[in-house]
């Protein structure tokens, strides 16, 4: 019943709140260039204004854009096409640009391999994605759109990520993607997730220098990655693809390939669309307590407790139940005493609840109960609570141990005998102790 | 019609194709050359001829293995604009590309050499599949041909696991209790415990024998009955206080209770000495208390207002 009440006011609140179908706002910027007509976008912005965005166009040079007003974000997402521009522009930064993401915007970058302003590489290496140099193009010539058959350079991918939460299924198993750029390489940080990479044929080379053959790639094969999002620690999202033209008209007409979906997809998930997964609420008892003994702050050591966390998934526009199977639960002091999984116990219209009983370590001291939950492509969880447990109390130990039973019977066998005495006093005759013997 | 084109595009299968049509390798010899560049080795190998090899390659320290080929388009050596040998680890499907010189004639030659991979697959005990790709723009066929396996003799990492998880849970850790207290076993509990009953059962023995008996008793609660009450009331209160005590009670509630049955204790034990005194010496009344012989080591219970009602 509680959870029902939870769970109304937590639809209520985000019916309030929230009018776009993302979790995190729906002002959109997008910046794009004197050389982009953002009419040969249509298609993929019209798409984003029938998902209620409320999209702001506006150039590259323009003096009066601004990230931040008085400190506060002014638009909660950010799409960057530069296409032909050598820099940024000090409004755009790559400092700027840090400063949104970590206030807590997201950012939608696309770039065509003839300009890649310097500033954008230097953004995009904050991130751990190693873009490759100007007028560098991903050819694949097993793997081509046959109206490319001369160069090669309109390719055709389908190394999607296998992670459920980025890329719909029917997007992960459907037709390849149409794609004409570059590729970077990624780091090995857990914060970066691959979206889209090439096939183990493809490679990059410098349409400049490499007209003959190919010598040094920037990167190749399957390391050769076409689109990469990350999702910073304070669940900010940024994707980095390498071609602009796989949102143009073009290519999204193209029906017998995936462009349409594709960047449905990734623009749901990098706008909080989807994948967006917070904490309803934490409750930890006594096992077998009632309710109003709920969250103590003090536990005794060995105690059973109850633990249960409240999970809720926001998916294209409401909130429902997030069904996962490795939620897990750590009690620490300084180090982790117990790391458990907490299986699902049922689930509610909008939330899950995880719940899991179990005994507290024999340690006193000052624990907490952490939920480290960070999975890619799922926002980051982390639910931490601090606990005591106390030692034993002098009554709290077994009572009678069978080592004693001799120290009971001598006990015992002391009050009966000092009973028995008083009562010989009292009763006993003197004349029969001893004969002759007379008290005078 | 674009269907069957993507199809074709889409399936990259390599293999031997009739000479004459798309990029080929002839030629071809894998050796299996030491640091001092002596040949240990030599596999030859021809794309036109021979589907594939699987020829695995053992590769010691310091060793390499040295290719030497031909690339040719449509029969006639050519340059390819892509000329790499694939290397993959199937385990965990890291493929990195080791990119071959090429002339313009299509000699082509390339070292690959363990050291010189990357990180992953250096040194890995799985051995690692080599793939010639050679392909060019323009509409030639390109070529997919394996090459066969390097394996290294001497590996210096254990075999990598197949997914190697970054963010992801961890291993589950279950407290270990302290163990409970060690008690001696019970027999031998029991067995002191039955040791020291004994020696009650013998004291009571003893008592009979030495002519324990309690004849003077019902004189001695005719006599006084209401202190007589209060005097075994209080002991055997006090004994019952103590065993509640050890079972549940506080120490508190003990030493209010206790104080109370003391008091009740000390009036009747008084009245009890008295008249011990009396029934033993067979006197029935105070009447006037004179000392003499037989009262001179007793403590006259003046303090006991009981006394008074007789």
């Amino acid at each position: 019943m509680r959870f029902f009440q939870m769970a109304a006011a937590v639809l209520c609140a985000a019916a309030g709140l929230v009018s776009a179908k993302s979790a995190t706002g729906d002002r959109l910027l997008a910046v794009l260039d004197a050389g982009t007509d953002h009419a040969d976008y249509s298609q993929f912005f019209d798409g984003l204004t029938d998902r209620h965005f409320d999209i702001t166009f506006s150039d590259l040079k323009d003096a009066d854009l601004a990230l931040f007003k008085l400190d506060e974000r002014t638009y909660d997402h950010l799409i960057l096409f530069p296409s032909r521009s050598k820099g940024l522009g000090p409004n755009l930064a790559p400092l700027k640009l840090l400063e949104f993401v970590n206030a807590g915007g997201n950012i939608l970058i696309a770039t065509n391999p003839s300009s890649v302003p310097e500033q954008l590489r230097d953004f995009a290496r904050e991130l751990g994605v190693e873009m490759a140099e100007r007028d560098a193009a991903l050819v694949d010539h097993w793997s081509y759109d046959s109206s490319s058959h001369e160069s090669h350079a309109l390719i055709t991918a389908n190394g999607f990520t296998g992670n459920e939460y980025i890329l719909s299924e029917e997007v992960r198993n459907g037709p390849p993607v149409l794609y004409s750029g570059s590729a970077h390489a990624l780091s090995n940080s857990p914060l970066v997730v691959p979206v889209l990479s090439a096939g183990r044929t493809a490679y990059v080379y410098d349409t400049k220098e490499e007209q003959a053959a190919s010598e040094d790639p920037w990167v190749s094969g399957t390391q050769a990655h076409l689109v990469s999002v990350l999702q910073a620690r304070n669940n900010a999202r940024v994707a980095v693809v390498g071609s602009m033209s796989m949102f143009s008209n073009e290519f999204i007409d193209r029906k017998e390939y995936g462009n349409a979906k594709f960047v449905r997809d990734l623009s749901g998930w990098v706008f909080a669309e989807r994948g967006v997964v917070k904490v309803v609420r934490v409750r930890h008892h006594l096992m077998n307590e009632t309710a109003h003994a709920t969250n103590p702050s003090n536990y005794r050591v060995k105690n059973d407790i109850t633990y249960a966390i409240e999970l809720s998934e926001w998916s294209v526009g409401h909130w429902q139940p997030y069904i996962a199977e490795d939620v897990q639960l750590e009690v620490i002091m300084l180090d982790p005493y117990i790391r458990t999984t907490l299986p699902l116990l049922l689930t509610t219209p909008t939330t899950s609840v995880y719940e899991k009983s179990f005994m507290l370590p024999d340690h006193y001291g000052t624990f907490h109960f952490k939920v480290n939950y960070k999975r890619p492509g799922v926002t980051y969880i982390e639910e931490r609570e601090s606990v005591t447990i106390r030692h034993f109390r002098h009554d709290e130990y077994p009572r009678f141990i069978s080592a004693a039973w001799p120290y009971y019977g001598a006990a015992a066998a002391v009050s009966l005998g000092f009973l028995g005495v008083c009562i010989l006093w009292m009763g006993m005759s003197e004349e029969t102790l001893s004969e002759g013997k007379k008290r005078d | 019609m674009l269907l069957h084109h993507l199809l074709l595009a889409l399936v990259s299968t390599s293999l031997a194709s009739a000479a004459s049509s798309g990029w080929s390798v002839t030629n071809g010899k894998a050796s299996l050359t030491t640091r001092a560049n002596s040949k240990l080795s030599t596999e030859l190998f021809d794309s036109t001829t021979t589907p594939s090899s699987s020829h695995t390659f053992d590769i010691g320290t310091g060793e390499r293995l040295s290719l030497l080929f031909t690339c040719k388009n449509e029969g006639e050596g050519a340059r390819p604009h892509q000329a790499y040998v694939l290397v993959r680890d199937e385990v965990t499907g890291l493929e990195s590309a080791v990119v071959a010189s090429v002339r313009e004639s299509g000699k082509a030659k390339v070292d690959v050499d363990p050291r010189n991979l990357p990180a992953p697959l250096n040194g890995v005990a799985t051995p690692l599949t080599l793939t010639l790709a050679i392909a060019s723009k323009g509409d030639s066929k390109p070529l997919l041909y394996q090459l066969g396996k390097i394996a290294n003799k001497n590996p210096t990492k254990p075999e990598a696991e197949a997914n190697p998880v970054r963010y992801g849970p961890l291993p589950e850790i279950t407290h270990t209790f302290r163990s409970e207290q060690d008690l001696p076993p019970r027999i031998i509990s029991m067995g002191f415990a039955a040791a020291v009953i004994a020696c009650f059962l013998a004291l009571i023995v003893s008592w009979t024998s030495l002519d324990a008996n309690l004849s003077l008793l019902p004189r001695r609660l005719a006599a006084a009955p209401l202190s007589s009450a209060m005097f075994i009331g209080s002991l055997i209160g006090f004994e019952a206080l103590l065993a509640c005590y050890w079972l549940w009670m506080r120490v508190g509630e003990v030493l209010v209770i206790g104080a109370g049955l003391g008091v009740v204790g000390f009036l009747g034990m008084e009245e009890e000495r008295y008249t011990q005194h009396m029934v033993r010496n067979g006197q029935k009344k105070l009447g006037r208390w004179v000392c003499s012989k037989s009262n001179r080591n007793i403590i006259p219970p003046v303090t006991n207002p009981l006394i008074y009602f007789y």
